[in-house]
């Protein structure tokens, strides 16, 4: 059985990643609601066809999936 | 042939597929095990968890509401794309904690799970009722969906009574037969249909009233400026209002018990891999809101009966679409509707049976208890369906209630992994204030303070009586060291 699957062992790993995936959690919420989103609340520039206020929530997906990316790949590193 | 019966078919066909693949996934697998109609045995697998979380997402309200939205409130729709990227994120930390629990002292239920922290029935009753009406609400919505939808493509063949019978009756079969495992399979096929349906609908839709996105959203801007932001002269939304819908979503997206429950479907690396696909679902979601956008001048409100109907009026009244783009929309939007439908229902049945009927009678066979699961689908279902056929106005504002109550669980949910001090008769004055403070604000009162949402108002309070009610009463058990350092 694979470490992960065994209940009631958490990783150091995880441990240490857990704090850092929560300020990461944190600031993608900011950046989605007001005050912070206010600075992307318009329709100029205009990018990929979409207006900026759409087009910051869409960027900002891609952040996400890419840090998501690299906290598994951190905390998986050693599982084959 | 006539559009409506070659939409006819390619839904019947859809429906048929469904059906077979929900009850196949059963197959093999114990009839008579508690663990696998509940949780699959803690074993299902990344491609299953995908879809099955995604599944959920993808509701009636994606397809029809999400259209809706955009077309109506304009920006304000982005809280839709911002809510699903960011819903599961607490999941990555929240998860593999309550699996570990989960698995060690074998629960099945968030009910379980809260009333076992706190040692108290009365919770876990409490979470069981409130999670039923809320499933229940959630439900009726989803029927509606599917009923409107066979209706209108159609064209009034299928009356509403018959496709909600039809489309619902086949999920109510495949979970109480299945499980959740019924669920999950059945969701891979609906997950790859409407992403599918979303895409090319989207971009069809789009081009056919627009030459391209760009000059559908500068046609906007033009004849409607503000539309296109949040909170400006000309929006549907003001920003504390789109902020606090949009917190309130985040917070209460993995409160919902049929979610939450899935923390003990599987392991800490697929749960953490399944929260990874999550802004991929989001992005999925972009054409849906297109379709909205794109009928912005095209469509006069005054044709519509609601915003939610302006998907299938486009397709029926201003596309001259064919019998299989008819079959296809139809096909995709049922597929949302009922993969939302089958996690749901099976979410209610488990919460029936463990939070409200176990704690009740404790020294129930698992053959009982079995029985007592796979029965309540049914009986879930036929309230569910006759609610949302006939409605009953009392009830549905119970319901509603219901609904927006579910966030009021947080408080609890993380006071149990992280916060040792925390007392049973905190959680009970948390919860009852929250919820009650919810009802008031969104039944009562015809706006909120600062125009912030209700459910804030109600966890505002909640927060603050669970921590200065937990201060001054005495913790009963000692389980508290066990789920924090779990």
């Amino acid at each position: 059985m694979a470490l992960e699957d065994q209940p009631g062992v958490e990783r150091e790993s995880t441990r240490n990643a857990n704090k850092a995936f929560a300020i990461f959690t944190a600031v993608m919420v900011l950046v989605m609601i007001f005050p912070i989103y206010g600075l992307a609340n318009k329709v100029e520039p205009m990018i990929l066809g979409m207006p900026f206020s759409l087009f910051w929530i869409v960027a900002w997906i891609g952040v996400e999936f890419v840090g998501l990316l690299c906290f598994i790949a951190y905390e998986f590193s050693g599982d084959r | 042939m006539e559009k409506w019966v070659v939409a006819l078919l390619a839904m019947s066909a859809y429906l048929v597929f469904a059906f077979i693949v929900g009850v196949l996934a059963g197959r093999g697998r114990s009839f008579w095990s508690v663990s696998e109609y509940t949780v699959a045995d803690r074993g299902l697998g990344l491609v299953l968890m995908w879809f099955l979380m995604g599944g959920t997402v993808f509701s009636a309200f994606a397809f029809l509401g999400g259209p809706g939205w955009a077309y109506s409130k304009g920006a304000a729709s982005f809280y839709i794309l911002a809510y699903t990227c960011l819903g599961l994120l607490p999941w990555y930390l929240i998860g593999p904690k309550v699996a570990r629990i989960g698995a060690r002292k074998n629960f099945y239920t968030m009910g379980e799970f809260l009333g076992d922290r706190y040692d108290s029935r009365v919770i876990q009753v409490l979470v069981g009722i409130i999670s039923v009406l809320a499933f229940i609400q959630y439900l009726t919505l989803q029927i509606k969906g599917m009923a409107y939808v066979f209706n209108v493509l159609t064209e009034d063949a299928i009356p509403i009574w018959l496709g909600a019978l039809i489309s619902y009756g086949i999920v109510i079969v495949y979970v109480a037969t299945s499980g959740v495992r019924g669920a999950a399979w059945s969701d891979v096929l609906q997950g790859i249909l409407m992403l599918l349906v979303a895409w090319v609908v989207g971009y069809t839709v789009v081009y056919s009233f627009h030459d391209g996105v760009a000059d559908m959203f500068r046609g906007i801007e033009a004849s409607r400026p503000g539309f296109l932001t949040v909170g400006a002269e000309g929006s549907g939304m003001s920003p504390m209002s789109y902020t606090t819908i949009l917190l309130v979503s985040v917070i209460g997206f993995i409160m919902w018990p049929h979610l939450f429950t899935k923390s003990f479907t599987t392991t800490e690396k697929k749960i953490k891999q399944t929260v990874l696909v999550y802004p991929l679902f989001a992005i999925f979601l972009v054409p849906i809101l297109f379709i909205g956008f794109a009928a912005v001048g095209v469509v006069d409100p005054a044709q519509l009966s609601g915003p939610d109907t302006i998907l299938p009026h486009l397709v029926t009244h201003e596309m001259g679409a064919s019998g299989l783009v008819y079959g296809l929309i139809g096909a995709g939007a049922l597929a949302a509707a009922m993969s939302s439908a089958d996690a749901i229902t099976h979410g209610g049945s488990v919460s029936f049976g463990r939070d409200i009927i176990q704690p009740l009678k404790p020294d129930l066979s698992e053959r009982t208890q079995i029985w007592i699961m796979r029965l309540s689908v049914i009986a879930i279902g036929t309230v569910a369906y006759y609610l949302s056929i006939f409605g009953a106005a009392g009830l549905v504002q119970l319901l509603v209630g219901a609904y927006g109550s579910i966030v009021q669980f947080a408080p609890a949910v993380y006071g149990a992994l992280w916060w040792r001090r925390g007392t049973s008769a905190g959680v009970v004055a948390g919860l009852v204030s929250g919820i009650a403070v919810n009802y008031y604000f969104q039944l009562v009162q015809p706006a909120t303070p600062l125009d912030i949402n209700a459910g804030i108002l109600g966890l505002m309070v909640n927060v603050v009586l669970f921590v200065v009610v937990s201060m001054v009463t005495s913790p009963a058990g000692s389980r508290a060291e066990e789920y924090v350092e779990a």
